[in-house]
């Protein structure tokens, strides 16, 4: 049972991350700084970056919403 | 699988008395919680991943689910009744949903990645799109021609604005007055029925409460943070630390607020404070959450099992 109650909390961490970002990730990735890690990520991603200011309000909304959701 | 899943039910439905205080010999009031209902199970389908709940005067639940694209409506025993939404951006659907709030006769919902605040009506229909063109962080509706959002300013401050049910903006409250960086004003709230704004600070240890015409009555901290973690990110430096997650308000205009990273029990510890700011209590959830929310009957909701839980708590008050 804790087995897979670790493995769906890990699933479901890894796609609701996916979808503040936008981007695909390991598991191995969900610890202590992930949305700092995440929203680096974000800074940099070209999409992004095309988009000029909307594109980081973007990142910065998906990294304030990891901070109260995700990180632990 | 389904009659394990029925057995975990009974068990979390099983009456649960927390007993909930750090500060013992020093709380003004005491606060347990009756858990009295719990829906979603990390082995059956309810919920996968909420984000955003609401309940209403009949006791129905609902319940915005981020990794199911779509709004979920409970009855009081916690049975799926209906559900609507789907992936997209089009009307009524959703590709990452997150705030959710009702009045008498809708639910406003919103997404992180479309600007706006669509309407539902209590069967689910999609009714309409209230424009707004800025990314929001918290939403609360007292009725459906007073809609209040916390509005992102980044990079510059941010701001509470009320609006009725066009979108046409009846006030705005600059909350913050100084650029401190980014981030650094991002806040949940609520709203009394005098109309004055309770705000918990994300990253700094800040509670206020404001009146409707901008005016400060009263600024606490009670985590004893003076300096504020940073971390240089991109181009930009971001706070870490989240001292505040989340606001609520009871019956009685007691203030629930959600503690972060600095509390003893990281996203479990809710300080209960007096209308006036003062310390009352501190109670500690049985599991973490990123939310807070109390419905007009007093009923407390939070999350459990990483958000695949919803679990509704009476609360108890000595």
């Amino acid at each position: 049972m804790e087995k897979k109650r670790q493995k769906n909390r890990t699933i479901a961490a890894a796609l609701l991350f996916c979808l503040v970002f936008g981007m695909g990730i390991g598991a191995g990735n969900l610890q202590s700084g992930i949305c700092e890690d995440a929203v680096k990520e974000c800074f940099n991603d070209w999409y992004n970056q095309a988009w000029g200011y909307f594109g980081t309000v973007y990142c910065v909304m998906g990294y304030a919403f990891c901070k109260k959701y995700i990180d632990p | 699988m389904m009659k394990n899943g029925k057995m975990f039910r009974r068990a979390a439905a099983v009456v649960l008395i927390v007993p909930l205080s750090i500060f013992a010999a020093e709380q003004r009031l005491k606060v347990s919680i009756q858990e009295i209902l719990s829906i979603g199970a990390l082995d059956d389908e309810a919920i996968f991943q909420w984000t955003g709940v609401a309940a209403d005067r009949d006791g129905f639940i609902y319940v915005l689910d981020g990794l199911d694209y779509s709004l979920k409506k409970f009855d009081a025993k916690g049975k799926l009744v209906k559900k609507a939404g789907r992936k997209g951006q089009g009307p009524g659907e959703f590709l990452a949903p997150r705030l959710l709030a009702c009045s008498e006769d809708f639910l406003y919902a919103t997404d992180q990645t479309v600007l706006g605040i669509s309407v539902f009506d209590k069967d689910l229909q999609f009714k309409k799109r209230i424009p707004f063109s800025a990314p929001l962080t918290d939403l609360f509706v007292r009725s459906d021609e007073t809609i209040a959002i916390v509005v992102m300013g980044f990079p510059g401050p941010g701001k509470i604005v009320v609006m009725d049910g066009s979108g046409r903006i009846q006030t705005e409250l600059a909350y913050y007055e100084k650029d401190a960086g980014p981030m650094m004003d991002s806040v949940s709230a609520a709203l009394d029925g005098q109309g004055h704004f309770y705000l918990a600070y994300l990253f700094q240890d800040r509670i206020e409460r404001w009146d409707q015409r901008g005016k400060r009555l009263w600024s606490k901290n009670l985590l004893g943070i003076k300096k504020v973690e940073m971390k240089k990110i991109g181009d930009y430096v971001l706070p870490t630390e989240v001292c505040y997650k989340d606001i609520s308000l009871d019956d009685r205009g007691r203030l629930f607020v959600l503690a972060g990273k600095h509390a003893k029990n990281p996203s479990r510890d809710v300080y209960v404070l007096s209308p006036s700011g003062e310390w009352l209590s501190t109670l500690t959830l049985p599991d973490t959450t990123h939310c807070l929310y109390i419905d007009r009957q007093n009923f407390l909701y939070v999350r459990a099992n990483e958000g695949i839980t919803l679990k509704k708590y009476r609360l108890i008050y000595e």
